[in-house]
């Protein structure tokens, strides 16, 4: 109630403050003009910020909407609230323009080109007679709204009226986009900037994004332009000198250049220095220098910026008055966990109920003439999208032994978990024992790769069948992340095709073929650091979240179902994993193991019925292999995914690996089942370099085979 | 034939601010490698010894001046890696952009406070001698400017070929955690980088205000066509900033000679914005290399 009270006292002030008693006009037009940095420096915050594209030339964003609005409202006689949204998609458009730059160039390289295009704006358009009207400066009346004497009439030259206006305006912006952040284009543009690799390996079309996020980032400056000269009737060229740019660019960075309350905060604090030197005579002649000390204040002393400060000290706050209660919970969690050890130890290990056999693979088009087509029209036709059943892997049905149920794999004796992976698993998708009667899900056909004159790859031929594990090995070297990735769409080969549930997909990019149901793993993790493991998983529901990117900022009832729905599904999966002490930490700083685990998780969480691993158990302890390798086990059992498989973990392939293929110097080795390559001689002398015989020795991890 | 003869009149006009932008792509080029960072600072750090230059011509004549100048550039260079750029890396490549950035605005404003914002014109280091050429004339200082710059550049790129040092710059702009293995110091070799980058940018400075003019904003400003030249060489690669320079420097001094559109103001910038926009589209596969290798 407090609270409440608080609040309702806190926004009634921020909107009443022009009339508040012994408030002069300078305070509210510097606050108009705090809520019009505001604006830039949350377009700052999404373009930068979220998406990792350093921006140099805002300034001439905010001149493009500000000139356009000037040319509407004198050539056309389009007045203030109309000629808003022409100002915006305006200056979208040409943000989107500039953005197909950063399809090529990232980082710096990105930054000088935004630098150069400010710079052009400023030296050239911005001075052209055609852009700016004949006297180089756009000047414009602006009309009263609505009649004059009634409560509905606003005089926009009124500064307090104005005022209003931005407030307005300030308030709708902040709240698009916090819905923008929380929402599949939130995450996909957070995925962008931590790892392309990986955000295109989920689905995400990075290209669309990308642009997306230049044409909001541009209508949203577009927009402060736009009231900007509302505000100030008379902007020259020089308002949005290339400079303009860089004080923008500071501005965000003040604030903190990730958060939007930041932005805000850090608008409200230029503007007060504005305030402060139109108020103290004695720092005449000195703005200059004490605004750029103040942002080196700022800057060096709170590099988080002023949007961690309200955060931080909440934080102190909490942790001052919640210590005492701390250890009454710590204590309490102790006798937690010894309760729950001392259940585990009585209780037996748990197995799935036996339930009916299904085929997984719930075609949604024929793909044998599309395949034509797509060869065709590539980028225009919709491809088939495979995946899991979800109610598998919420748990809510599973898969019984088939009817050869005795083909279980011997695992150590396990620590019971309810209903988990843990569990022995029973094969629910038992595989016809001739090869040739499973439907192949992934077929590679003499796949050449070269780099210039190196032959990375030479003839590789692959096939992975339905419910199958496939293990590609070979010494270090041997070309087997190449041909991951030429699979994967990561590097064009040279020759050869790829198949997917047999559609060709060879021309096809990367997101196209995450998106009708291939899921990876990366030899080097490819996570997205600045987020937690919850979100990072929530980043994997992309290809099934069908809301579009206007829903999401206007939080229609479609974008939050489908926002529930994500995260009742990535929930389901941490369950599974058993990631629940984990799922709201920050990848930063977790344990290595944890991590493939989370990667694997994620790759599950796109309910992909093919999944790519690449070296799963690098890095990874005897145990950990071993869990890791009854995991494999569990999703291809019970949920009948097909895995390939790049490992070194001889151990490993040989126990989960229903078929092998062996590569060495780039060329197709030998293939077979576990047991045949253990004695194939090539693979021995060439992989293995061990005497046949000691290999014979060593204990298959299998039985019933 | 009057256009060719134009044309090459021109090209020769050209040659000093050749020379200029070499010196600054260098600059940014080398504190890039060292620092991972854009120096928006870098037309102050060519700006401000300039004016040290012209204090001290009237003191202690102009050599020594210049000399002055020069390193005072190396220390405001060093001044900033220290002050900023280090101290800000954890904050990431945008707050360290932005650092740069304060120390662009801060140095303009002291420049201000001190000399004041109207142009002056500063007496250069060599005598005031001219050329003719065509209906212009290009001045001793100008040329020697441009050979200058060439040297420069040839003596820079030997070093990086050639020496230790040059070597273990190279080597830990490549990987900072490799060469450190290797007992190079990779903040030595910033530090260095700064310096050599701050001195280049001295000297482009001091010898371009000689045949322009000195003002805290337009100078500083000056240095903008060679972040496009930087950028056409790729940023990283001494000699590429050296033949974008070459290409930059002839684009300015040559589209406002083709008449018509060209004579208008801020012509030349739309041609190197196009210039750097085509470079970008053609190299953009070899720009974005590293991010995809890192990801296999």
């Amino acid at each position: 109630m407090k609270r409440l009270v608080g609040f309702a006292l806190l926004v009634g002030g921020i909107i009443l403050l022009p009339w508040l008693p012994g408030v002069p006009l300078s305070v509210v037009i510097n606050a108009d003009y705090a809520g019009e940095l505001a604006i830039v420096a949350i377009s700052l915050v999404i373009l930068t910020g979220w998406v990792g594209q350093i921006s140099l030339g805002q300034g001439a964003f905010v001149g493009i909407g500000a000139f356009t609005t000037g040319l509407l409202a004198r050539g056309l006689h389009i007045p203030f609230p109309l000629n808003l949204p022409f100002a915006m998609a305006t200056t979208a458009a040409v943000a989107a323009l500039l953005g197909v730059v950063a399809l090529r160039v990232r980082g710096l390289y990105l930054a000088v080109a935004t630098l150069i295009f400010a710079w052009m704006a400023d030296a050239y358009l911005f001075l052209s007679s055609w852009f700016v009207g004949k006297g180089g400066a756009s000047t414009i009346r602006n009309r009263p709204i609505g009649r004059p004497g009634t409560v509905t009439h606003f005089d926009l030259s009124d500064k307090r009226v104005f005022y209003l206006v931005v407030v307005a305006v300030v308030a709708a912006v902040v709240f698009a986009a916090r819905n923008l952040r929380d929402s599949k284009t939130g995450r996909a543009f957070f995925a962008v900037r931590g790892s392309e690799t990986a955000a295109v390996s989920l689905g995400i079309d990075v290209a669309k994004y990308k642009l997306l996020a230049f044409a909001v980032s541009g209508a949203l400056a577009g927009l402060a332009g736009n009231l900007l000269l509302t505000d100030l009737r008379t902007v020259t060229p020089v308002t949005f000198a290339f400079t303009q740019s860089l004080f923008f660019l500071s501005v965000a960075v003040v604030g903190g250049i990730m958060s939007l309350g930041g932005a805000v905060a850090s608008g409200v604090f230029f503007a007060a220095l504005n305030e402060l030197f139109f108020r103290v005579e004695l720092l005449n002649g000195y703005v200059d220098i004490v605004s750029v000390l103040l942002l080196l204040v700022v800057l060096l002393g709170y590099p988080g910026g002023l949007g961690a400060l309200g955060p931080d000290l909440v934080h102190r706050l909490r942790v001052a008055k919640s210590r005492r209660t701390q250890r009454r919970h710590r204590a309490e969690v102790r006798r937690a966990e010894v309760r729950r050890a001392e259940e585990r130890a009585s209780a037996p290990a748990h197995i799935p109920e036996p339930g009916r056999v299904s085929r997984f693979a719930r075609r949604l088009r024929l793909p044998s003439l599309r395949s034509v087509v797509v060869k065709l029209r590539p980028r225009r036709v919709d491809m088939p999208r495979y995946t899991i059943d979800p109610a598998l892997l919420a748990g809510t049905k599973s898969h019984g032994p088939a009817s050869n149920g005795e083909r279980t794999m011997v695992v150590p004796p396990v620590v019971a978990a309810p209903a988990g992976w843990r569990v022995a698993a029973v094969d629910g998708f038992a595989l016809p024992p001739d090869r040739g009667q499973r439907e192949p899900v992934l077929r590679a056909r003499n796949v050449i790769v070269r780099f210039g004159g190196l032959t990375a790859v030479n003839d590789v031929s692959l096939e992975v069948r339905e419910h199958e594990i496939v293990g590609l090995i070979g010494p270090n070297g041997a070309g087997k992340t190449t041909t991951f990735n030429a699979i994967a769409g990561l590097n064009e080969p040279t020759a050869g095709t790829v198949d997917l549930f047999g559609v060709d997909v060879t021309r096809e990019p990367v997101h196209r073929r995450a998106q009708m149901g291939v899921g990876r793993t990366f030899q080097l993790i490819q996570l997205f650091p600045q987020l937690s493991v919850f979100e990072n998983l929530l980043v994997a529901t992309h290809v099934h979240n069908e809301t579009g990117f206007f829903s999401h900022v206007a939080l229609t009832g479609a974008a939050t179902r489908a926002e529930r729905d994500a995260r009742d599904q990535v929930t389901h999966v941490v369950s599974l994993l058993e990631l629940e002490d984990v799922a709201h930490r920050k990848i930063a700083g977790l344990p290595f193991g944890i991590l493939r685990q989370v990667e694997v998780a994620r790759a599950l969480v796109t309910r992909a019925p093919l999944l790519m691993l690449d070296e799963p158990a690098s890095g990874l302890d005897n145990n950990e292999t071993d869990e890791l390798a009854r995991l494999l086990y569990f999703l291809r059992a019970q949920l009948g995914i097909s895995i390939l498989l790049i490992e070194h973990d001889v151990r490993m392939v040989t126990s989960v690996c229903d078929y092998i293929y062996v590569i060495n110097r780039g060329a197709p080795l030998a293939d077979g089942t576990a047991a045949e390559i253990q004695r194939h001689p090539d693979v021995v002398s060439a992989y293995l370099g061990e005497p046949a015989g000691e290999m014979a020795r060593e204990e298959p991890v299998h039985a019933g085979r | 034939m009057g256009f060719l003869r134009d044309l090459f009149v021109n090209v020769v006009l050209t040659t000093p601010l050749v020379g200029a932008y070499t010196m600054f792509a260098l600059g940014i080029v080398f504190i890039y490698r060292g620092s991972r960072v854009l120096n928006l600072a870098h037309g102050a750090m060519a700006m401000f010894p300039a004016y040290i230059a012209y204090a001290l011509t009237g003191v202690a004549g102009p050599y020594a001046g210049a000399l002055i100048a020069l390193a005072a550039g190396g220390v405001l260079g060093l001044s900033i890696e220290r002050v900023l750029v280090r101290r800000l890396r954890p904050a990431g490549p945008t707050a360290q952009t932005v650092g740069t950035v304060a120390a662009l605005g801060i140095l303009i404003a002291l420049a201000a406070r001190i000399w004041g914002t109207t142009p002056i014109h500063a007496k250069g280091v060599f005598p005031d001698k001219s050329f003719a050429v065509g209906n212009s004339a290009l001045s001793l200082g100008g040329i020697a400017l441009f050979f200058i710059a060439i040297a420069v550049a040839g003596g820079f790129i030997a070093l990086f070929r050639y020496t230790d040092l040059g070597l273990a710059m190279r080597c830990s702009a490549d990987n900072r955690r490799a060469a450190a293995l290797m007992g190079i110091d990779p903040e030595r070799t910033t530090a260095v980088a700064w310096l050599f980058a701050g001195a280049l940018a001295a000297l482009g400075g001091v010898l371009l205000a000689a045949s322009t003019n000195l003002h805290p904003y337009t100078l500083s400003l000056q240095v903008l066509p060679a972040f496009v030249a930087a950028l056409i060489g790729g940023l990283e690669n001494v000699s590429g900033a050296l033949y974008g320079s070459i290409l930059v420097g002839f684009t300015v001094g040559i589209v406002p000679s083709l008449g018509g559109i060209g004579k208008q103001t801020g012509a030349p910038q739309v041609a190197l914005a196009f210039l750097a926009f085509i470079v970008m589209g053609m190299r953009g596969g070899r720009f974005a290399a590293t991010d995809v290798r890192s990801g296999l």
